[in-house]
């Protein structure tokens, strides 16, 4: 704690620079509130908390807000399941073994990363269709998957070239054949990335409003994202329900603040010290 | 137990690289063999193509009866410590050490016994329960030896695994490996860059350099009589003092009882030589003298056999016991006798040598090690 203290007097340097660095702290943190203030005041116009209370107790057109936040969920579990499945796969893959055309394949999946979900919409939208995943979670979640999955490779492959090789080799040596090296050496030390990478997909799916409104045509599979539009049709129509469609906005948007605010405390890092010493 | 026999074993780069020039070695049963280089030399590639980490490109390598060239690391039955450790940070010790019993799906009652086992005879027993993060560099260090007895394993690899140590813990593994062996028993080959200790735990010392075997033997035989002007300078601190010398007179003089008549001179004084070296001929060599063999005149006293050589002390190195002196051979700097790096000569503590005196060495001509001039290859 001491050292911190002392840390923090290096950067801040004297008193009246430190005055200085919390004012402008101060400000940007204002700036930054203001929209979530802002939405909170709207949210109160008109019921006041009851706007809030309603949202709960009746449902919106078809759907509860519960079931939003259901749906929402089970897509975000989905898509992180198999990204988190796969990517740890291929992250192994790609930072242990040695195959011919390796780096090749690589680039190739990482160059993904570039394609943006709008271009290959229509395709996906036929493909769906011809797979029977229409109004199907999975339908939603794969295509996210798809989408994510060069990242999670780019970063669990990073995180893999850190495992130090002999780690491997030791297994290998003790017996140990691929699966084993993966289950109780390579999966365990890439814990921390694995957290990290689910949290960011399940953040990503909360905040998806283009495959949800493009793939699921029966109402009651409603995401999070989508109620945004969806509920403004019911409430954002008469000016005595605008409150309630504010307080819907601020209630959607609670799950992805909720999980920034928990999940990152999730992300740990130095598992790795002391298993060797370079 | 295993025998280990490489033939020709040699390893080669797709880039052309070759790491290991055909490479014949012959390990005994339960035998302690170091491998010992400067980094570069091949010794850990050797040891990772044994190990099966690394493809042997040419050759043949056998432990006991079996050809292992193409068989998987671990149906080699063989263990290793590496120079890192690689301990899994996510276990207890006890985890780590149970790992290659765990893999064997061994009952759980034997492997608790043999983990027993191993932490006492390695001092573990309190620290069981502790992850690798949560030891000191000796302690993991016995975690990753634990590792590798707890298979009873035919061969035992170690690759540096002191070199993470501080000075005085490796002072300390060191004698606890060497005895370990002796206790278990099982072949170890063991690599390091360390010449202490090659000298200090094997039963053997391979020296090599640029991929090609130098010499093995006895760490005696390797530093009483290095086959070459690298070995002689790499095993030894300070080195063997090189010198360049002109041998003559070989074929002079040459009557019983008077020497051969050969001599080199070293500071201007002609160094009379046994008469093993009459088979060369006269001409350039490398003269070497270890500096423990170079003595301080003033504390000798008489001796018939010892050749007296003027010096002037250039700088002395006090290490309690004994002095490390550098010298300039001749009466005078500048002297043409006196070209080259300074030598070193070890004296006893009670020498009262200083910086820029003048002293005379004593020197027994029967402690010379000549060496071809061109090719550095022991004359003898």
């Amino acid at each position: 704690m001491a050292e911190t203290s002392d840390a923090m007097r290096v950067l801040t340097g004297r008193k009246r620079d430190r005055r200085i660095l919390q004012g402008m702290l101060l400000l940007m943190g204002a700036i930054w509130l203001f929209p979530i203030y802002a939405a909170i005041k709207r949210s109160l116009e008109g019921g006041g908390t009851g706007n809030y209370t309603a949202l709960f107790t009746d449902p919106v057109g078809d759907v509860t807000i519960y079931d939003t936040y259901l749906n929402s969920f089970i897509i975000a579990a989905l898509h992180a399941a198999i990204v988190v499945g796969v990517g740890a796969l291929a992250g192994y893959a790609f930072s242990k073994l040695h195959f011919r055309g390796k780096e090749a394949l690589y680039y190739g999946i990482v160059l993904c990363l570039a394609v943006p979900g709008t271009a290959i919409l229509v395709p996906l939208y036929y493909t769906i269709r011809e797979a029977g995943l229409f109004d199907n979670y999975l339908g939603v979640a794969l295509p996210e998957a798809a989408l994510t999955l060069p990242f999670a490779v780019l970063l669990l492959r990073n995180f893999g070239d850190n495992i130090p090789d002999s780690l491997i080799e030791a297994a290998r040596m003790d017996r140990a054949g691929h699966w084993q090296v993966f289950r109780t050496v390579y999966l365990p030390l890439c814990r921390p990335a694995l957290v990290n990478l689910s949290i960011l997909c399940v953040m990503w799916s909360l905040q998806d409003f283009l495959f949800p409104s493009l793939l699921f045509t029966d109402e009651k599979y409603t995401t999070a994202a989508k109620a945004v539009q969806s509920f403004q049709q019911y409430l954002a129509t008469s000016p005595s329900d605008i409150g309630k469609y504010n307080a819907s906005l601020v209630l959607l948007a609670v799950p992805a603040l909720l999980l920034v605010v928990f999940g990152l405390r999730f992300i740990t890092a130095g598992l790795t010290s002391g298993g060797v010493k370079e | 137990m295993a025998q280990v026999m490489l033939d020709q074993v040699s390893k080669t780069y797709p880039n052309g690289h070759v790491a290991v020039h055909g490479m014949d070695l012959d390990i005994a049963d339960g035998e302690f063999l170091v491998l010992v280089g400067p980094s570069g030399c091949g010794k850990s590639t050797l040891l990772r193509m044994i190990a099966g980490l690394e493809s042997i490109t040419g050759g043949e390598l056998r432990i006991g009866e079996r050809v292992v060239n193409d068989v998987h690391p671990g149906d080699r039955d063989i263990a290793m410590v590496f120079q890192n450790y690689a301990l899994y940070p996510h276990y207890t010790v006890a985890r780590n050490i149970a790992y290659p019993l765990r893999l064997a799906k061994r009952p759980k009652d034997e492997i608790d016994r043999r983990v027993r086992e191993v932490a006492a005879m390695l001092e573990l027993t309190d620290y069981l329960d502790r992850k690798p993060g949560q030891l000191s560099g000796g302690q993991r260090q016995r975690v990753a030896m634990g590792r590798a007895i707890i298979r009873d394993a035919a061969l035992f690899l170690m690759d540096e695994p002191l070199s993470n140590l501080d000075a005085k813990l490796r002072v300390q593994m060191r004698g606890e490996i060497a005895r370990l062996q002796r206790r278990v028993g099982t072949t170890m080959v063991y690599v390091t860059h360390d010449q202490v200790e090659a000298m200090t735990m094997g039963h053997r010392v391979a020296v090599l350099r640029e991929g090609r075997l130098q010499q093995i033997g006895t760490p005696d035989e390797i530093y009483r009589a290095p086959a070459n002007t690298f070995v002689a300078s790499f095993m030894g601190t300070p080195p063997m003092n090189l010198v360049d010398a002109h041998l003559r007179g070989t074929r002079t003089g040459a009557k019983a009882g008077a020497g051969t008549g050969a001599e080199v001179a070293l500071g201007g004084v002609g160094v009379p030589l046994p008469e093993s070296v009459r088979g060369h001929a006269d001409g350039p060599v490398t003269v070497g003298v270890r500096p423990e063999h170079l003595l301080d005149a003033s504390i000798l006293g008489d001796t018939a056999t010892h050749v007296r050589i003027p010096a002037i002390v250039e700088y002395v190195e006090a290490l309690g016991a004994e002095k490390n002196v550098y010298v300039t051979l001749g009466s005078a700097r500048g002297d043409a006798a006196s070209a080259g790096p300074p030598i070193a000569c070890r004296f006893p503590a009670e020498s009262t040598v200083s910086a820029d005196a003048k002293v005379e060495l004593a020197l027994d001509p029967a402690r010379i090690h000549l060496f071809d001039a061109a090719s550095g290859v022991a004359l003898r």
